[in-house]
């Protein structure tokens, strides 16, 4: 018999993980489907991850009632979940002194936002102090001690991991096609989700799909939200630049995105970017102009960087709407049908926010909410060898075979991390990736995928061909060699 | 309840166990020093034991062997020795002081040595360090990766590739991949020479009809799950692509073939001073650093095209590597060796004056006739054809030394002849 779902999500993403491992907090029957393989591949993965302060957002829009909120609430979902989450603070930068009162704009903007803690520095010495490596040209920077750098893609498989574990059901590869409105008597739920595989009846629908969330709204007759695609392009660097910068840096907004910033990500490594292209069509595709742009706009702010330490390159899709702001509330077509698109940034910011507000919708609406007394808020991490002291590695690689062969040499993850990662749900190399780091390092691969091929192999039960980089058609191995030595 | 660490101590322990790494434990063995061999893989040979082609040896033993022919040589040797081999084991840490954290199969170790040899190789440029923009679909990957899934593994990676970079290793696996029935549409050097050795370029391209694309770069990636082609682009003088001479090409594996790094890491690790031209260690004629008592050979100090001249270097640093656990000190190398006219770097950085020693330079373009010498002196030597893809490497002898008396520097130059 199909099962019956209190609440279908649409989308993987932070917005949609989210939602549904705060739902795991209730007695409810909860499907989350998905398009990819795994969580977190859209927009969620490719961005900054940064987890702003709230003062850039225009007062009175959505976005900004969103923004502080989420942002105050960043260590509930950090701490329980183990999740790297470091708040070092932002700098909003000019070197013209005559745009100081741009950076008074963004303090007042931010008081009425609801963020504390904002100062204007003038003194370079003390703006040297922060950030020693900082242009010297800079007269003035906009700090903002609450802002915070997280790595998103582990905070969303964490979301997923502990909402699964609270009982939450997840498909993936498992894309939407249609939504079938209370159209058959018999059956009382109002919707039925339906991907090629199998259909999901349930009385409430979430719609958070990201740069799709138009296409799906559409799917139950709901024409208002029109979404296009901006993509913001990224240089990552080597983790040898640790220390080099230490606050997220931003130069003055403009009117479409906050500037190419310089960032230490969430698990060490330093970030330039994004730009703001807007696109027709989504594609995550890299450009040498927009590389171009945003290595120049980083230098601008740090001349001194060793920007021979890039290690690879990347992208991202904004989801806009035509509205320029979130989308979030029952569709005026479908009753129990909530809209959670649009969510461009700071949507991971405003993440744990939008998901009590949801969660709030669903109620107002009728979802009668039992709190579950087995919800454990609580998912331990996948422990980390790189970051462990001589002593705990004698006890673990003594407890554990597989923890003494290091597979990933540039992050040093052991095969015991590979292993525990495709135990925990990783089908991809992509999906490794995203959980331990292998790959990600100096050599982006170019070691370790030939030994990570085989152990996925083997851990799966298929033959070396069938394994992908990130599902659908991304196989490494074309054919067996004519002979094998 | 804590486990314990094993601490032992070591004269000379080397760190990676590929040509340059076996040849330095050999040599300190064999004179007497207590030797630990340290290696990550499951085997001793390093880059040798995926290199199936023939070309290694030809300098030591006047020889074409293949990679695992030469590797056997020095591994049936070191199994019949008393060197302390630890295989599958990884080093954790290694302090200026030249202690270091272990871990091998038989659990953590804390390893005091008098002497350090690195010996640890290089890896390849990745995609993202030459920037190429584009989708991000499998299909791309480093051309050592490939010859390790198809040699090593016995899987092909693609049906129809192109190559980027004429360096050896871009070559070696054309030809390759073309033997296992694949298809090599090209191969494309930023360059307007070919960076390997002109042997290879015969043998492996012309021979097989595989079109070399000079003054060429790929400027693009398309496929959104596997790769379905490339864009290639013609450069200028400066590298860039030049508009209007885009053309996209069909294929399902691009290679890069683009350089290698020397593997630094616990040079960093233990302060050791790097050369920015090589990214290696700065090295003087022992092949010892400016930590005393840590050396480093092979693709470590920088990237050498004859496995012959890393086991030579390998023993050098070996010898090095005695006298500083012997008697703490080697004589001390006072004289900077720099690279002049024409000369992109020059190997060793410093010299002692006081020993014979040899020198490995990389010029910066294609010259002929040219004299290799010491400005200043009269050590001079005359070669035909010189091109940064060929490493020269000359010697000074014992007789020559006294001219090196009076030079606070050393310079090393290449000039034209007529
Ligand atoms: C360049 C850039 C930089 C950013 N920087 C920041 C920042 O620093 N701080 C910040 O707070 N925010 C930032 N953001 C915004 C933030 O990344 C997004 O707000 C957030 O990731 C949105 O999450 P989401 O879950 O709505 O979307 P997504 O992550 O895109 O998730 C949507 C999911 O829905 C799935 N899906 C789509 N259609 C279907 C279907 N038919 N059936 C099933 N599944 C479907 C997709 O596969 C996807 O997994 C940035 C965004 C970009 C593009
Ligand atoms: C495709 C290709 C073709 C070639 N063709 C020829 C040819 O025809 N003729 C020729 O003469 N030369 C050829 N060469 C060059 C020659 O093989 C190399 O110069 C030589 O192997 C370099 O020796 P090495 O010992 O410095 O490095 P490697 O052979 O790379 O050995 C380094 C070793 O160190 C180990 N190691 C690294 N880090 C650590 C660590 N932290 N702990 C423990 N162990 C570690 C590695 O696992 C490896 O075994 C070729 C090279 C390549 C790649």
């Amino acid at each position: 018999m199909t099962k019956k779902y209190d609440v279908a999500i649409i989308g993987a993403g932070v917005i949609g993980a989210g939602i549904a491992r705060e739902l795991s907090r209730y007695e409810l029957n909860v499907a989350v489907l998905e398009k990819e393989p795994d969580v977190g591949w859209g927009t969620t993965k490719a961005n900054s991850g940064i987890i702003h302060a709230g003062y850039d957002a225009t007062p009175g829009t959505v976005k900004a009632s969103f923004s502080a909120p989420g942002n105050k609430k960043y260590g509930e979902w950090a701490e329980p979940l183990s999740v790297p989450f470091k708040r070092i603070g932002s700098f909003v930068s000019t070197k013209d002194s005559n745009r100081i009162d741009k950076l008074q704009t963004l303090v007042e903007q931010g008081e009425e936002n609801g963020v504390e803690e904002l100062e204007i520095i003038q003194d370079r010495e003390k703006i040297k102090k922060l950030e020693p490596n900082i242009s010297d040209e800079v007269e003035a920077v906009l700090h903002a001690p609450t802002a915070g750098v997280v790595a998103p893609y582990k905070l969303t498989i964490a979301l997923y991991e502990n909402a699964r574990d609270n009982g939450v059901d997840f498909f993936f590869d498992s894309p939407v096609e249609g939504i079938d409105v209370d159209k058959s008597p018999g059956t009382s739920s109002r919707f039925t989700v339906k991907s090629p595989h199998q259909e999901y009846p349930a009385d409430y629908v979430i719609n958070a799909a990201g740069i799709f969330s138009g296409k799906v709204a559409s799917m139950v007759g709901d024409e208002s939200v029109h979404i296009n695609p901006a993509r913001g392009e990224y240089h990552l660097l080597d983790h040898e630049l640790q220390g080099y910068v230490t606050k997220i840096n931003f130069p003055l907004p403009s009117k479409d995105s906050k500037g190419i910033l310089v960032t230490p990500a969430a698990e060490g490594s330093i970030i330039f970017g994004p730009n703001h292209q807007p696109l027709e069509e989504p594609s995550v595709a890299t450009t040498k102009a927009g590389l171009d742009e945003v290595f120049n706009g980083a230098l601008n702010l740090f001349p001194g960087i060793d920007t021979s330490k890039i290690v690879t390159n990347f992208a991202g899709l904004r989801a806009k709407a035509q509205t320029n702001d979130f989308v979030i509330g029952e569709s005026d077509a479908a009753a129990g049908f909530i809209n959670v698109g649009g969510i461009q940034s700071p949507g991971l910011t405003a993440a744990p926010a939008i998901a009590d507000h949801v969660i709030g919708i669903l109620e107002e609406k009728g979802l009668s909410l039992t709190e579950d007394p087995a919800f454990d808020p609580t998912r331990e991490p996948i422990p980390k060898f790189s970051e462990m002291e001589p002593e705990e590695i004698a006890k673990y690689t003594d407890d554990l075979s597989a923890a003494k062969e290091i597979v990933c040499r540039c992050e040093d993850v052991t095969r015991a991390e590979i292993e525990e990662a495709i135990d925990r749900g990783a089908e991809t190399l992509d999906g490794i990736k995203f959980r331990t780091r292998s790959r990600m390092g100096s050599c982006q691969g170019g070691f370790c995928t030939p030994r990570l091929v085989e152990i996925l192999s083997e851990k799966r039960g298929v033959s070396p061909k069938e394994v992908t980089k990130k599902g659908d058609g991304s196989y490494l191995l074309a054919e067996e060699t004519k002979e094998v030595e | 309840m804590r486990r314990k660490i094993t601490r032992i101590k070591r004269d000379i322990v080397v760190i990676g166990g590929g040509p340059a790494g076996m040849a330095a434990a050999i040599r300190g063995e064999e004179e007497g020093a207590e030797v630990m061999l340290i290696e990550r893989d499951i085997e001793l040979g390093g880059i040798l034991n995926q290199c199936i082609h023939n070309g290694f040896g030809v300098e030591m033993y006047g020889e074409e062997l293949t990679g695992p022919e030469y590797a056997e040589r020095f591994t049936s040797q070191i199994e019949s020795s008393d060197i302390d081999v630890r295989l599958n084991s990884y080093v954790l840490s290694l302090s200026p002081g030249k202690t270091i954290n272990l871990l091998t199969p038989y659990g953590v170790f804390e390893v005091d040595a008098e002497a350090v040899v690195l010996a640890t190789g290089a890896r390849e440029k990745s995609r993202g360090e030459i920037r190429i923009p584009g989708d991000r679909p499998s299909g791309v990957m480093p051309a050592g990766s490939a010859q390790k899934f198809i040699n090593k593994k016995g899987f092909m990676p693609g049906k129809k590739a192109f190559v980027l970079g004429s360096g050896d290793i871009g070559l070696i696996i054309s030809r390759r991949l073309t033997w296992e029935g694949a298809e090599v549409v090209g191969v494309a050097e930023i360059m307007d020479y070919p960076t390997g050795l002109n042997r290879n370029v015969v043998q492996c391209l012309h021979d097989y009809d595989i079109p070399l694309h000079l003054q060429h770069t790929v400027t693009n990636i398309y496929g959104t799950n596997r790769l379905e082609g490339i864009e290639l682009s013609r450069v200028d003088e400066n590298f860039q692509p030049i508009e209007g001479t885009e053309k996209d090409i069909e294929v399902d594996l691009l290679l890069l073939s683009v350089g290698l790094v020397p593997e630094n890491d616990f040079f960093k690790e233990a302060g050791v001073s790097l050369n920015p031209k090589t990214s290696g260690a700065l090295v003087d004629e022992w092949f010892q650093t400016d930590v005393p008592g840590i050396f480093g050979c092979g693709n470590a100090i920088h990237i050498e095209d004859l496995v012959d001249w890393v086991t030579m270097d390998g023993f050098r640093a070996g010898d090095g590597a005695v006298a500083y656990a012997g008697t703490g000190s080697l004589p001390k190398a006072d004289k900077k060796v720099v690279a002049g006219e024409n000369v992109n770097y020059v190997v060793p950085h410093k010299v002692s004056g006081e020993d014979e020693f040899r020198f490995a330079l990389r010029v910066t373009e294609p010259m002929e006739n040219v004299d290799i010498a010491i400005k200043g002196t009269d050590i001079s030597s005359f070669q035909q054809i010189v091109t940064p893809g060929e490493m020269e490497v000359e010697e000074v002898s014992e007789d020559e030394l006294d001219e090196l008396t009076d030079l606070d520097e050393i310079e090393v130059e290449v000039t034209r002849r007529f």
